[in-house]
């Protein structure tokens, strides 16, 4: 069977923000940038709900569209040299491996978009490949190529 | 691998991804998937403490974060058009107006059928023992909607909702257990779904009908008080026939066939 529609969304708020809010945190490694992005997504659902096609679970469709909405933030460059000067300056707003997702950040805004969207499921998320093609909607096959074309990336970096 | 993937990878290959225990959560699993995380978290001290600290996370969301109308900065009546009410079950193909954000729209225009059919038999099963409360469902064939009827034929791309009749508000949720005796739910949501007092008020979501055919039993689950989802889900996975619900909640079954078009 397939969902067709979502359900209430203050219930589904109340259910899925919890994953949004954490996963543009990880993202952004601000709260207050994250909590923008918790807003901008769930404004979108409220102003057009059909971008939910049914196709995926809810919170598969959600860990992408935050994804989306975070890493089109991070890539904005005033908005990065904010977050990179919070980093450096506020350290307890990021996590134990803070440099490392700092790191990371700065990675996502150099790869192109497929690739700094398989670099969050796979280094963030540290999904299998198979979820990865669940929601990029391509192979397994695909995947195993894409990641390993991000291997090289970070080779190169060092 | 490099010191940045040693840095961020915090996991073995065989543990379980956020993803997944966050659809725990919200029970968007398949019984099955759902058997094997709950087997896995008993037995790995990494999932364990992530699934715990997810936990306390969604804690501190409901307590800490503001709620949806003080995010969005305005009531969400008034953001979201509602469709006319003539078009009772019209709007299914229409998301955005059939989630109505607020979920009172489909209560709203199927109050207002159930008005206008007052004369008409509803489709109701017996009543589930003690639970006080009824439970039917009603079919979106193409322009067409009618009442379904236990043993109803459907078909593939048949739109179903689901209603309950009951003296007292209850939560509510219906699953699905095909002719193998696999469990699916047909709700997302992480708790069961809150249904007001009344004759025939809707459950808050649509489910269509994949190509998947054969006979299936629904299971509605009545509670009196919010349950997860994925408590209800466990106990009809592990045991279909006779599943041992959490307390205050009691089930009744419809069957029905899913043969071609």
């Amino acid at each position: 069977m397939l969902l067709v529609t979502l359900p209430p969304l203050d219930r589904l708020y109340h259910s899925h923000g919890p994953a949004v809010l954490r996963r543009a945190r990880q993202l952004l490694g601000s709260d207050s940038e994250a909590r923008e992005v918790l807003h901008d997504v769930f404004a979108a659902l409220l102003e057009k709900p059909e971008q939910y096609a049914g196709k995926s679970s809810i919170m598969t469709f959600l860990y992408s569209v935050t994804t989306h909405h975070a890493l089109t933030r991070l890539r904005r460059e005033r908005n990065r040299q904010r977050l990179l000067k919070r980093h450096l300056e506020e350290p307890g707003s990021v996590h134990a491996n803070g440099q490392a997702r700092a790191e990371l950040r700065e990675l996502l805004r150099e790869l192109p978009e497929e690739l700094a969207t398989v670099a969050v499921y796979h280094y963030l998320d540290e999904m299998t490949q198979e979820e990865i093609a669940e929601l990029l909607g391509c192979s397994r096959q695909w995947v195993t190529k894409l990641v390993a074309r991000l291997k090289e990336r970070l080779e190169e970096r060092r | 691998m490099s010191q940045l993937e040693r840095s961020l990878r915090r996991r073995g290959s065989e543990c379980a991804s956020d993803l997944q225990l966050d659809q725990l959560f919200t029970g968007e699993l398949s019984a099955a998937a759902m058997r094997t995380l709950r087997a896995h978290l008993a037995s790995c001290s990494a999932c364990a403490g992530r699934y715990a600290e997810l936990d306390a996370e969604r804690a501190g969301f409901a307590e800490q974060e503001p709620g949806l109308e003080e995010l969005l900065g305005s009531p969400l009546e008034q953001r979201v058009p509602r469709p006319p009410r003539a078009l009772w079950l019209g709007r299914i193909a229409l998301p955005a107006a059939a989630v109505l954000a607020l979920g009172v729209g489909w209560t709203v225009l199927l109050r207002e059928r159930s008005d206008q059919n007052e004369s008409e038999s509803p489709v109701e099963s017996t009543r589930a023992k003690g639970a006080g409360a009824a439970f039917g469902f009603v079919v979106r064939r193409g322009e067409r909607s009618f009442a379904g009827e236990p043993g109803e034929v459907l078909h593939p791309g048949d739109v179903l909702r689901f209603t309950l009749s009951s003296a007292l508000p209850s939560y509510a949720g219906v699953w699905g257990v095909d002719a193998l005796g696999r469990v699916s739910p047909y709700q997302a949501g992480a708790q069961l779904a809150f249904v007001p007092a009344g004759r025939q008020q809707a459950l808050p979501e649509a489910a269509e009908l994949d190509e998947s055919l054969g006979s299936e039993r629904l299971i509605a689950v009545v509670c009196s008080r919010p349950v997860p989802a994925s408590e209800v889900g466990a106990a009809l996975g592990a045991d279909p026939g006779a599943p041992r619900l959490p307390d205050g909640c009691s089930s009744e079954t419809l069957a029905i066939v899913k043969a071609p078009r």
